[in-house]
Order: structure tokens, then C-alpha cells, then sequence
């Protein structure tokens, strides 16, 4: 294939360029050159990172096979390339040199295009949502959901708003957010289940994907305090200050932009999870030693936020925000908005990994859930659909974390704790496993569980709670709340119709482990 | 205090120099006297002339004099030491003898007057008086407060002393003490590079400082000490390196105590125990408990309470393990997903457990005797804590592959880790294998427990800290496979320390799990792979 030699060749040129670059970096201290163009090693990070972008882009288009495949692949290279414009034009090119471009420029510049990105890619998304819909079947537990959703999203503002406070169906304020949280919950919830319950690839990491989602809107969120801060510097945001850093570190730049952060809160976890699940997946790592090294990776991820010097506020994270959008933060209208926000965007979530997993491309995951070796043999690229799916995934817990922080008004490394993301897949356990409902209600019981014990004297005990929960979901509900009803809905229609009873049985004992359906076609 | 002090001084050199004979009293008593004779410079001459004299029964007067106990009777100009009993009272004793001589008024005795060059003065005269005594100690710290100053007055006084001397740690002090003072002298070239020959192969921190400003001087002298500078620079990297690979080996063998349990069930019944932190944890808890139990009845036992403690926690640890595996894992065989989040349910309700009756703080665990403290093998300091700890680690990786290799129990356990139906048609219980086992791998656990219990916080979180960084031992060694764990600990161990070094302790934790990703991306199945069918299954 002629895209995959011409990006080999570019992203060998690149890292040749790069390698040389750094060694005159390490040799010289700076670049220096008769035009004036000096790169320093902030200008070496910055090339890095669009490298490693650059490569991932050139990685993706290698390996996109349909024309839909192709056209987002060169998006993304375009993109790409777009940003490589901007480093040379910004930082390279010194100020007086043609084509060098002053800082406002480039901001404006990134915020349009992050704008247009942002249109193009609701637009396609809806179109192929629309397009995956048209085929797809819904089944009347999906538009009940979704129903519900829209529903929650309309009342739940509307009662918060507009009831008096001693109107018996008045929603407090507090509930709003605790709710809401919830919802984003419920998301991240589905973005594990959607990987965990149809490819069988239990992430134990997931958390980390959300945090980094928060952290992408938080830096978006801190850079609107602006010079509101204890030390009132507009600038820079008050750790910055406090750590005494003299200008804001080149990964911060742009967030001051919603267009840009808003694509950051897919891209960046969707980039880790590409980089990660294209390494994972082409070595066939798989079950156990997966959830493993997820586990390792967002661990890994805690370490290095809790440094100071890693530029994300170290130990406290990112919090006392102020504006969201120009609107206030903690105004009652902002947070029913956030609310309605969290609960469209968890039934939009809902409807294409409905979509997926009633298309063909669903199937196949099932498929390699359940033998991935027969999978792979009757000629599937197993890989590929493990990391399209996680990426998704992966893109969705982004997107819930990025609806949790500007409700719970902090983000800090502790979201990448192991725990979290164990706490996330405990959620699809009870919920059910293998449907999609399901971690939506687990996610909600469980977490509603948790703030009634949390909040009162019970607090000690809740560990006993959530342990116990684990052992007596594995032991005594494989298939979670949603799955055993499914079962007994299913054993009394049988009985009802005096079918014979089905056998259940896994349909090879490989691995994963994961409980079929007793009636697919049933299944939700 | 300061008479306290000045007292036993004065005993300990009067014990020491009781039989000195008449005539040498005379002498010094002298030199004494002549103390007390006049101004600063004659006071420092006299100090110097007590020097040259190098007898050490002048310790107790020098000692005096430093302090501002050393008077002059004015009736008969004889110099004394007194001390102030009450208000304007003094208790007056014999400079040189130590015998008492009554009591003197404010107005009898006239105190010797001090200036900072005189203390300087006292201070060296000391130093070198003590350099005499009969006690090796005390010669040996007048040695190394001599090396310290490098004063080369002191050469004439080092020969004598190195000439009498026949403790040949003291001599090696002394002889290098000589050196420095040589090398700081205005003594011909040659001796001087012989001196800087001497203090290079003595080596150590403090030679870099005496040559450090020798080696910019020019000359030969200057470029000898140039080169023995870099000769030392180079041994102490080299010592640096060693100590680096002594750390790692250390942070190793921690590593394989909490991982080799770890590797019976995970890697050799295929368990993923969430909750294997926790039983090292549990054994932590067990030295705990024995400990306060010791301190309460029976404080003379306390040194073996580590002895006690593990088999105690291997016991509790391993009863658990087993209660575990009867009642959660074994209905879960097959389904590793399943074991993994039932056990990590299973981790956080034993951390609760533990917090709520030992409450959520870090207990106390003392370190018997034999555990604490340290030594110098070269350039290498070694605490003796983390040595046994190694020790420790080595002994419990030998027993168990004895246990596995030779005993009807390993070749059971074997049987069945390779294969469950065949072994049990050959009349093995497997059921009573398989709890054995896992109770086995957490006994191991909770013998880890204890060790760490003496170089970590005992709280219920202490296994969290350990368990990503076991699975990652025993994952990268290669699962099944005991001898993988310990090649796989010790190297995580050491790459562990060496990049810390560069990178800092966390961005090196976080470049090791990085590596280990990346490992595991080349082969899947750790460092020293299992081959065949088995794999797959």
C-alpha cells in the first residue's frame, strides 16, 4: 500500500530529523543558525510531542483500510501538519522574519480550527450515528432509555429552576450536582462495559482516561480565572505562580480556547488509549496481564501528576474555578445546565454503543470476546477492532470525566488512583455485564449506595460495603442486576411458552470468561 | 556538667598515669607552673612545651585550662584546678596529681586568662597529648582529631607516637594524620608525593578535601595530588556504583518477599490475588501484635520477637489464604477476571477490617538489636537491617524451591498445576492441593509482612504499596516460574536504583512501569517464558 510506504518513509525522516535535532540540542545547548532561528528545549518538547502525534496520525492512516478510514486519517494528518505550521511560524521563525506569526495569531488560529474541528466532527458523528441508527435496531429497551435520559435532562433542571423550594417535586441544588455527577458516572460506567462486556478487554485503568478528560477541561476551566486568582496574575494560573515558573509551559497553551479543549477531552485520552491499545493489542497481550498493565499505566499516570513539576498542580490538582463559557460556575442555571449537558451526553454515549454493538462491527466483538483465537482465524484483524473500541471508549470516559470536574468543581491525581478505575468495573459488574443498561444503573445504585454510607455514620463501613459487593456480584450475580432479570424474564416467557429449555454453555471456556447470553437476540 | 565532665577526665587520666614515675611529676609540674606565669604568648610557649614533653599526665590540667578551671595560688604561684563549690568557694586539687587541697577563697586564686589563640593552642596540645595514651581509643580519636587539623607542628609529635605505636588501626590513622600534616608542611617535594601517595590509597571523603586545594597548586606536588585526586574520584565512583547495586539489591529482595508468594498463586495456580497485599499486610500486623505482646510480658524475649513472629504469621497469613481459597476462589477457576475482582473486594474489606481495630494510624514495630545499626565492608556502608532482610528473602526463595523440588507435597502441587485431571486420576486430592497452595503462597505473604514490618510504616495500606510493584515482578520474571521472580525482583530492583539517581525516585518508578509495558509488549509472557502447549491453556 502506497499510504503505508509513504509513512514510513515521512515518520522516519521525521524521527531522523528529531534525533538530530536532539543531539545538537544536548551538544550545543541551542540551535543557532545565520537566520536567527534558535530552538530551545521547550521548542524540543513541543517538537516532540507533535512527533509523537505525527506518528500516531501517520500509524492511523497506515492502517485504515475504508475511505470513511482514510478521509478522518487525513483529517488527523492534516491537522498534524497544521500544528507543525504553527510551531515553526510561532516558535521557530523568529519575530521580523517573514511567515513568523505573533502569539495572538496562532491562539486565534487554533481556536477556529478547533472550532471547525469540533463542527466537522459533530457533524460527521451525527451523520454516522444517523447512518448506524437507520439500520440498527434499537430494540424498545434502548428508546425507553434514552426516553428517560431526555426526560431527566429536561425535569430535573426544570424542577430545580422553576418550583419553589417548598414545592413537594422541587429538586435541590445539592441534588442537582450530586445527580449529575452520577450521570458522568453512568458514562464512564458505559465506556467500560462497552469494552469489558463486548470485547471482553477489562480495563483496570479506565480512571485514567477520565481524569484526563477532567484535567483537559480544568486546564480550560483554570485558564478563565485568569487574574482572579489569589495572586492575581493573568497569566499564569496560581500553582504556576506559587512554583514560582516564569511562563506558562507550552501544553498549556491555547487552553484558554473551549473549541481546542473540548477536542483535547477526546483527543488526549483517545491518543493515550491509541498509543497504548496499539502496543497492547499487536503483542496479543490479553485478559489478565491487560488489566494489569492498564492498572500499571494509570498508576503510573498518579505518580507523575502528583509532581509539582509535571505542570498540572501537582498534589492539589486543578480547582477553584470560576467561569465555565462566561457563565458562573456555581450558578444554580449553570449547573442544570451541566446536568441536562451530562444526561444528553450519556444518551447520546448510550445510542452508539447501542449502535455498535447491534452493528456488524458489534458482532464481530462479541465474536472475539468469546473465541479470539477463531475470531482471528476466520480472518478478523482482531486488533483492530480492540483498539477501535477502546479508543471510543476511551474517548467517552474523556468526555465523562470532562462533565464531572466543572460539577464537582475539583480535579486532582487522586482520580487516577487504581481504585477509581476498579470502582468504575464494579459498577458494570453489578449492573449487568454484557449489556448496556446495565452500568448505567450500577453505576447510580452503587454510587448512590456510596453517598448515603459516605455521608453518615456509617462511613467506616462502607469498604465492608463496596468489598462485599464485589465478592457477592462475582460469586452470586455474574450477570449483574440487569442480566439475572433478563434470565428470569426469559425463563418465565420460556416456561410460558413451553419451550424446551436452553442449555447455557460458554462456548469456549477461553479465558475471558464471560457468561454468554442465554438468548442473544435478547439480549437487552 | 562541665565539672562532671572535667572529673572523670581527670580520674580516667589519673587511673591511667598512677604509676608515672617522680621524677617525670617534677618535670611537668613544672611546665605546669610556668602556665600560670604570664601573658597569652607565654602561655601558648608553655602549651607547646607541654607538647614536646608529651607526657599525658598533663591531660587533666590542659583539659582545666580549656575549661577556665585552671587558677594560680597566689600564695605560692603553684597553678591549680578549682571548682566552684558554693558562692566564692573553691574545691582546689593538684594539677598534676589530682589530689585534693582544700578550699581557697575568691581573692587566693587568680583564674589563667584565655584568647581564642590559646584555646587553638590548648585544643592542639590535646589532641596530641591524648595521641600518648595507654587507651587505643583515646589515641586513636587524638589520631583523627590530628588527621582532622593536619597541623604540622604535630609531625615531630606523630613520629614518637607512631614510633611506640602498636595497634595497627591506630597506626594507619596516625600514619596518615603524618601525611596530611606533611603535605600541609613547607618539607621537600618528595616527601610531600610520598604523603599524597599515602593519603590516596587511604581514599575516602576526607581526602578529597585535604587535596582538593593541593591540586591546584603547581608543580609536581600539585600534579601528584591532582592525579591521586582522580584516582580516588574514580574508586569512589566505582564504591558509588557498588552502594547503587547494594540498594538495588536491597529493594530487590523486598520486592521478591512480597512478589514470591505472589508467584506460587498466581503464577503457578494461575490465582489473581488482588488481596495478596493485604496478607502481607496481615503478617506486618502479626509482628505488630507479638511485639506489643512481648513488650508487655516478657521484654527480655524482645529480640527474638522477630523469630517468633514468623512462623506466627505464616500461620495466620496462610490460615486466611486458605479460608479464602475454600470459600471465594475455588468457586472462580477458570474465570480470572472474576477472581480478580472478587479478591480485590475481598483486599478492601481486610484493610477495613484491620483499620477499624487497629484504628487507621502506622503502628509502632521496633527493630531488635541484631536488626539496627550498620557497617562499613570498604567504600560500601551496609545496615545490618537490610542485609538479613536479603538474607531473609534468599532463605525463603531456597526453602521454597526445596519444598517444590523435593517434597511429596511440591510434587503434588506440580502434578496438578500441570495437569489437574490426570493428577487427580492418579488419586491426588486436588481440592486439598489447591487450598494448600494458595494457603501456602499467603504464608509467604505474611512472612514478607514481617520483614517489611521492619523497614516500612506498619498501616493498612502498607500492601497496597507493594502489589502493582509484585505483579510486575512476577509478570516480567515470567509467570510460572519461581527462578524468573528472583531474576526479575533483583532487576527491577536495581534498574530501580539506578535511574533514580538521574531521574528521582518517582519519575524512576514511573520509567520502570514504563520499561515494563514496553517489555511485556515483546514478550508477553515475561522474562523467562514457560514453552509449549501449557502456555495457551
Amino acid at each position: 500500500m502506497s499510504g503505508t510506504i509513504v509513512g514510513r518513509v515521512l515518520g522516519l525522516c521525521i524521527l531522523v530529523l528529531i534525533l538530530i535535532g536532539a543531539a545538537a540540542l544536548v551538544l550545543y545547548g541551542t540551535l543557532p543558525d545565520a537566520s536567527g532561528v534558535v530552538i530551545d528545549a521547550a521548542d524540543m518538547q513541543m517538537i516532540g510531542v507533535w512527533a509523537v502525534v505525527l506518528v500516531v496520525a501517520l500509524a492511523v492512516q497506515s492502517s485504515a483500510k475504508t475511505l470513511a478510514g482514510q478521509i478522518v486519517a487525513g483529517l488527523f494528518i492534516a491537522l498534524v501538519v497544521f500544528a507543525g505550521a504553527m510551531i515553526l511560524a510561532g516558535r521557530v521563525i523568529p519575530p521580523g522574519q517573514p511567515f513568523h506569526l505573533d502569539f495572538e495569531r496562532i491562539e486565534a488560529a487554533v481556536f477556529w480550527v478547533s472550532a471547525a474541528v469540533l463542527a466537522l466532527a459533530a457533524i460527521a458523528g451525527l451523520a454516522a450515528l444517523g447512518g448506524l441508527l437507520w439500520g440498527a435496531r434499537i430494540g424498545w429497551t434502548g428508546y425507553l432509555v434514552v426516553a428517560i435520559l431526555l426526560l431527566v435532562a429536561v425535569a430535573v433542571p426544570v424542577l430545580n429552576l422553576w418550583t419553589a423550594p417548598t414545592h413537594p417535586l422541587h429538586v435541590p441544588n445539592y441534588a442537582v450536582s450530586l445527580f449529575g455527577k452520577y450521570l458522568t458516572y453512568a458514562l464512564l460506567a458505559l465506556s467500560v462495559g462497552l469494552i469489558w462486556g463486548y470485547c471482553g478487554i477489562l480495563s483496570l485503568g479506565h480512571g485514567a482516561f477520565f481524569a484526563l478528560g477532567g484535567y483537559a477541561i480544568g486546564m480550560y476551566l483554570m485558564r478563565q480565572i485568569g487574574a482572579r486568582g489569589v495572586y492575581a496574575n493573568p497569566d499564569l494560573p496560581d500553582f504556576m505562580v506559587f512554583l514560582n515558573w516564569r511562563e506558562l509551559p507550552f501544553f498549556w497553551h491555547f487552553f484558554d480556547g473551549f473549541p481546542y479543549a473540548t477536542l483535547m477531552v477526546m483527543a488526549v485520552p483517545g491518543v493515550l488509549a491509541f498509543v497504548f491499545g496499539w502496543f497492547a493489542f499487536r503483542s496479543r497481550v490479553t485478559g489478565v496481564y491487560l488489566s494489569i498493565i492498564t492498572q500499571a499505566l494509570t498508576y503510573a499516570l498518579l505518580l507523575a501528576f502528583f509532581r509539582n513539576d509535571f505542570g498540572f498542580g501537582g498534589n492539589n490538582g486543578l480547582t477553584d474555578f470560576k467561569d465555565i463559557l462566561g457563565f458562573n460556575i456555581q450558578a444554580p442555571t449553570t449547573r442544570a445546565t451541566l446536568f441536562a449537558a451530562s444526561a444528553i451526553a450519556l444518551a447520546i454515549g448510550y445510542l452508539m454503543c447501542r449502535a455498535m454493538v447491534s452493528s456488524k462491527f458489534g458482532k464481530v466483538l462479541v465474536a472475539l470476546r468469546d473465541a479470539e483465537s477463531r475470531t482471528r482465524f476466520l480472518g478478523y484483524r482482531v486488533e483492530r477492532y480492540k483498539l477501535a473500541v477502546f479508543v471510543i471508549s476511551a474517548a467517552m470516559a474523556g468526555v465523562a470525566g470532562a462533565l464531572y470536574v466543572p460539577q464537582v468543581g475539583i480535579i486532582n491525581p487522586g482520580e487516577f488512583a487504581p481504585e477509581n478505575s476498579i470502582e468504575a468495573v464494579i459498577w458494570v459488574a453489578v449492573g449487568g455485564r454484557g449489556t448496556l443498561v446495565g452500568p448505567i444503573i450500577g453505576a447510580t445504585i452503587v454510587n448512590y449506595a456510596k453517598t448515603v454510607f459516605t455521608t453518615g455514620a456509617l462511613a467506616p463501613y462502607w469498604p465492608f460495603v463496596l468489598g462485599g459487593l464485589f465478592v457477592v456480584v462475582t460469586l452470586f450475580l455474574p450477570k449483574g442486576i440487569v442480566g439475572t432479570v433478563q434470565m428470569i424474564w426469559n425463563r418465565m416467557r420460556e416456561r410460558r411458552a413451553a419451550a424446551p429449555p436452553r442449555e447455557e454453555r460458554n462456548a469456549d471456556g477461553h479465558g475471558t470468561a464471560v457468561p454468554p447470553q442465554a438468548n442473544p437476540q435478547l439480549a437487552e | 556538667m562541665r565539672f562532671v565532665l572535667s572529673a572523670f577526665v581527670a580520674l580516667l587520666v589519673s587511673a591511667l598515669t598512677g604509676i608515672a614515675p617522680a621524677a617525670a611529676q617534677t618535670d611537668l609540674r613544672a611546665l605546669i607552673n610556668a602556665l600560670g606565669a604570664g601573658g597569652f604568648p607565654e602561655i601558648e610557649a608553655g602549651l607547646r612545651a607541654i607538647t614536646q614533653a608529651g607526657d599525658s599526665a598533663a591531660v587533666p590540667a590542659v583539659t582545666a585550662l580549656g575549661e577556665g578551671d585552671l587558677y594560680v595560688r597566689t600564695s605560692d604561684s603553684q597553678v591549680v584546678i578549682a571548682i566552684e563549690r558554693a558562692r566564692g568557694q573553691f574545691a582546689l586539687t593538684d594539677a598534676v596529681t589530682g589530689e585534693s587541697l582544700g578550699e581557697a577563697a575568691e581573692a587566693e586564686i587568680e583564674r589563667i586568662r584565655l584568647n581564642n589563640r590559646v584555646r587553638r593552642a590548648i585544643r592542639d596540645t590535646l589532641g596530641a597529648l591524648t595521641l600518648m595514651s595507654d587507651n587505643p581509643a583515646t589515641r586513636l580519636a587524638a589520631a583523627q582529631a590530628v588527621l582532622r587539623t593536619g597541623d604540622s607542628e604535630q609531625i615531630p609529635l606523630l613520629d614518637t607516637a607512631i614510633a611506640q605505636e602498636t595497634d595497627a588501626r591506630v597506626l594507619a590513622v596516625m600514619n596518615a594524620a603524618r601525611a596530611v600534616a606533611i603535605v600541609r608542611s613547607d618539607r621537600p617535594d618528595e616527601e610531600k608525593i610520598e604523603a599524597i601517595n599515602l593519603i590516596a590509597e587511604r581514599g575516602g571523603r576526607d581526602a578529597v578535601s585535604i587535596l582538593g586545594p593541593i591540586a591546584n597548586i603547581e608543580g609536581p606536588v600539585g600534579d601528584a595530588a591532582s592525579a591521586a585526586l582522580a584516582g580516588i574520584e574514580n574508586t569512589q565512583r566505582l564504591w558509588a556504583a557498588g552502594q547503587n547495586v547494594w540498594y538495588g539489591l536491597s529493594l530487590g529482595s523486598v520486592l521478591l518477599l512480597a512478589a514470591i508468594g505472589l508467584a506460587i498463586t498466581f503464577g503457578v495456580m494461575g490465582v489473581i490475588n488482588m488481596a495478596h497485599g493485604e496478607m502481607v499486610m496481615i503478617g506486618a500486623y502479626t509482628t505488630f501484635v507479638v511485639q506489643e505482646i512481648i513488650r508487655t510480658q516478657a521484654p527480655w524475649l524482645f529480640d527474638w520477637s522477630l523469630a517468633i513472629a514468623i512462623p506466627l504469621a505464616f500461620l495466620v497469613a496462610g490460615t486466611i489464604g486458605v479460608a479464602i481459597e475454600r470459600g471465594i476462589i475455588r468457586f472462580l477457576y477458570g474465570r480470572p477476571l472474576e477472581t480478580l475482582l472478587a479478591t480485590w473486594g475481598l483486599s478492601l474489606i481486610l484493610q477495613q477490617a484491620v483499620r477499624t481495630y487497629f484504628g487507621p494510624t502506622n503502628k509502632q514495630v521496633g527493630n531488635p538489636s541484631w536488626m539496627s545499626g550498620s557497617f562499613e565492608l570498604g567504600g560500601l556502608t551496609i545496615a545490618y537491617g537490610r542485609m538479613w532482610i536479603i538474607v531473609f528473602a534468599l532463605a525463603v526463595f531456597a526453602g521454597l524451591m526445596i519444598l517444590m523440588r523435593a517434597t511429596s507435597f511440591g510434587l503434588r502441587m506440580r502434578a496438578v498445576t500441570q495437569n489437574r485431571k490426570m493428577a487427580s486420576a492418579m488419586g491426588i486430592r486436588t481440592p486439598w492441593i489447591d487450598a494448600m497452595t494458595f494457603g501456602l503462597g499467603s504464608g509467604i505473604a505474611g512472612m514478607a509482612g514481617v520483614a517489611l514490618s521492619q523497614i516500612d510504616n506498619v498501616s493498612p495500606n502498607l500492601g497496597q504499596s507493594y502489589i502493582i510493584d509484585s505483579f510486575m515482578v512476577v509478570v516480567f520474571g515470567g509467570v510460572g516460574n519461581l527462578w524468573g521472580t528472583l531474576v526479575g525482583a533483583f532487576t527491577l530492583g536495581i534498574a530501580n536504583k539506578f535511574l533514580e539517581p538521574y531521574a528521582g525516585a518517582v519519575l524512576g518508578k514511573i520509567l520502570v512501569l514504563v520499561l515494563i509495558i514496553l517489555f511485556i509488549q515483546r514478550r508477553p509472557r515475561g522474562l523467562f517464558a514457560l514453552k509449549g502447549r501449557a502456555v495457551e491453556a
